[in-house]
């Protein structure tokens, strides 16, 4: 059905939240490549030395994050380059969700415990950024 | 002229009682002030008129500063300044010694808990002599009056007064002596109990400020202890949710039921960390954050809106007046309350038809407080557990009886404090509860 390969990029600390995204993400069945840093400064060194073909497709950040958080992070790259993202928090604080939409954010998504949410969650993501353009 | 005589003996009477009023007068204003100034000072001031009035050559005031303490010369009154600096706070007596109440009519009065009365050193059998005119000050004394000051029946000083020439002491003289001694002793009672007074309410305000300190201190625990314990309970949660999704129909029976507990006891711990975190909130958020007016009435209708389902399958019935009054506060937090005090009265509830009567308190209402009443007819609290039940995590019944976590009647308490705010309870096993409580009024 897809044979598109699609690129993204997670910038989590969790390792426990990276493997269940990776298996929420893996359960969908669709090709991904997923591009993992823990923290921020890596992240954006690796999108700016990346040339406009091998762009990511979708990003995902955490907020809660070592040295720059996500919100930081989100700031920076929305500065530079269009791809959507998405942010991935445990947060439900309200000044949170307002601050990540001010700067830019594409969604925010607080994660959800269960894994046949997430992949629904995830699914519906994919279909909206990428798939429907 | 035996009637001019009268006339100027009862003018003499009068100036003389005016004169022994203004020292006395004197006496007492320096008395007023001793807590403005120390004791010394106080005793110079004393000290002056006492001698003044009597006309009295010298003057002296000893007293013990602590007890069991050597007695302390502490005031002089015409003496040179060098003897003042020499001996003021320096010459120490001991009361025990026989040596020295024989000797010094002062120490004798306070020996002997009565006034010493010299008329004529050179007839009296107190070995004055030795120290005070030899050693001390080089002058003739012929008369001396010494008082006690007694407190608690101790004697804790005396007040001395010296005469170069012969003087006699008649009945006025001793009755203003002993009054100024009377002052002296309230003045120095009064000035203990001051001092005591002062050293416990520092002592209670240092244990209040540990309070304090320690309130916050938990306080901060229990937002670290809600806040870091949904992390690991997350990731806990999400791997289940794998198992389940993944392992669980591979599970045997006996498996199945192992990790039917394991998923039981994560909700419970989940349950009693939101709790947590609530109660955590209540008491860390300030109360000004939001204030608005809130109509209770509508309030009411959202709560019970909310709680539909819960009603429908208790066949329960919640009155409430049309009229409620206006309160001001946090809408979330002050439905909060409306919602945990309702469906308590519901859940505790054995009735075909539990009933929560909601009213206005008038007899607890004051103008700047509505007080509301909870009325159930519920299976009711024993008195004993009437304060323990605003305890966190305090639970009556196991949870096969009743469900829940013990935390929210900790958590609506709480909220209330956060608004000088009150909720207690009136109930008898069996009879229904009447949980009441204060909100400030929107005026």
């Amino acid at each position: 059905m897809i044979k598109k390969i699609f690129n993204f990029i997670l910038v989590e600390d969790n390792e426990d939240d990276i493997l269940f995204f990776k298996t929420a993400l893996n359960d969908i069945g669709i090709n991904t490549k997923i591009e993992i840093y823990n923290n921020g400064e890596k992240a954006i060194d690796a999108l700016n030395s990346l040339d406009k073909l091998n762009l990511p497709n979708l990003i995902f950040i955490d907020i809660n994050l070592p040295c720059k958080n996500g919100i930081e992070i989100l700031k920076e790259m929305k500065e530079s380059k269009y791809i959507p993202v998405i942010m991935l928090t445990s947060s439900d604080s309200e000044k949170d969700i307002k601050r990540c939409y001010e700067m830019g954010a594409d969604l925010y998504v607080k994660k959800p415990n269960d894994i046949s949410e997430y992949r629904i969650i995830l699914k519906q993501i994919i279909e909206h950024f990428l798939i429907s353009t | 002229m035996p009637l001019l005589k009268n006339n100027i003996n009862s003018n003499e009477v009068i100036e003389r009682t005016i004169k022994r009023l203004k020292a006395i007068e004197d006496i007492s204003s320096v008395c007023s002030d001793l807590f403005t100034s120390d004791l010394n000072t106080f005793s110079e001031k004393v000290l002056k008129p006492f001698c003044e009035l009597t006309k009295a050559d010298f003057g002296l005031v000893f007293l013990l500063k602590k007890p069991n303490d050597l007695i302390n010369l502490i005031a002089t009154y015409g003496f040179p300044k060098e003897f003042s600096d020499t001996y003021n706070n320096k010459l120490q007596l001991n009361l025990d010694s026989d040596d020295v109440t024989d000797n010094w009519p002062t120490l004798r009065a306070m020996a002997k808990k009565k006034i010493v009365l010299i008329k004529d050193t050179d007839n009296s059998n107190v070995g004055f002599t030795k120290y005070f005119k030899d050693s001390i000050y080089p002058k003739t004394i012929k008369s001396v009056a010494a008082v006690p000051i007694i407190i608690n029946n101790l004697p804790v000083g005396s007040i001395t007064k010296y005469y170069t020439q012969l003087h006699t002491f008649d009945d006025e003289e001793i009755s203003f002596m002993k009054t100024t001694a009377n002052i002296i002793t309230s003045t120095i009672e009064r000035n203990q109990l001051l001092e005591e007074t002062k050293k416990s309410e520092t002592k209670l305000s240092k244990v209040i400020e540990e309070l304090v300190e320690v309130n916050k201190e938990l306080d901060s625990f229990v937002y670290i202890a809600s806040h870091d314990l949904r992390e690991p309970l997350r990731t806990i949660e999400s791997f289940i949710s794998i198992l389940n999704d993944k392992a669980n129909s591979k599970f045997s029976p006996e498996e199945k039921e192992y990790f039917l507990r394991i998923i039981k006891a994560t909700h419970k711990m989940r349950r009693l960390i939101e709790d947590l975190a609530s109660l955590s909130r209540a008491s860390r958020e300030a109360i000004d954050e939001e204030n608005n007016t809130l109509d209770l009435k509508i309030i009411l209708m959202e709560v019970q809106f909310e709680l539909t389902a819960f009603i429908e399958s208790k066949n329960a019935k919640i009155i409430y007046p049309d009229e409620m009054p206006k309160v001001k506060g946090s809408r979330e937090k002050i439905t909060s309350i409306f919602k945990n005090l309702i469906s308590n009265g519901l859940k505790f509830n054995k009735s075909n038809t539990p009933t929560i009567k909601i009213s206005i308190d008038e007899k607890n209402s004051t103008e700047s407080k509505v007080c509301i009443c909870f009325e159930d007819n519920g299976i009711g609290i024993k008195k004993e557990y009437h304060e323990r039940i605003f305890n966190l995590f305090q639970r009556l019944h196991s949870q096969d009886e009743y469900e829940g976590t013990g935390a929210g009647l900790a958590i609506v308490k709480k909220v209330l404090e956060k608004y000088n705010c009150n909720i207690w309870i009136e109930s008898k096993e069996d009879e229904g509860s009447k949980f009441f409580i204060t909100l400030p009024r929107a005026l």
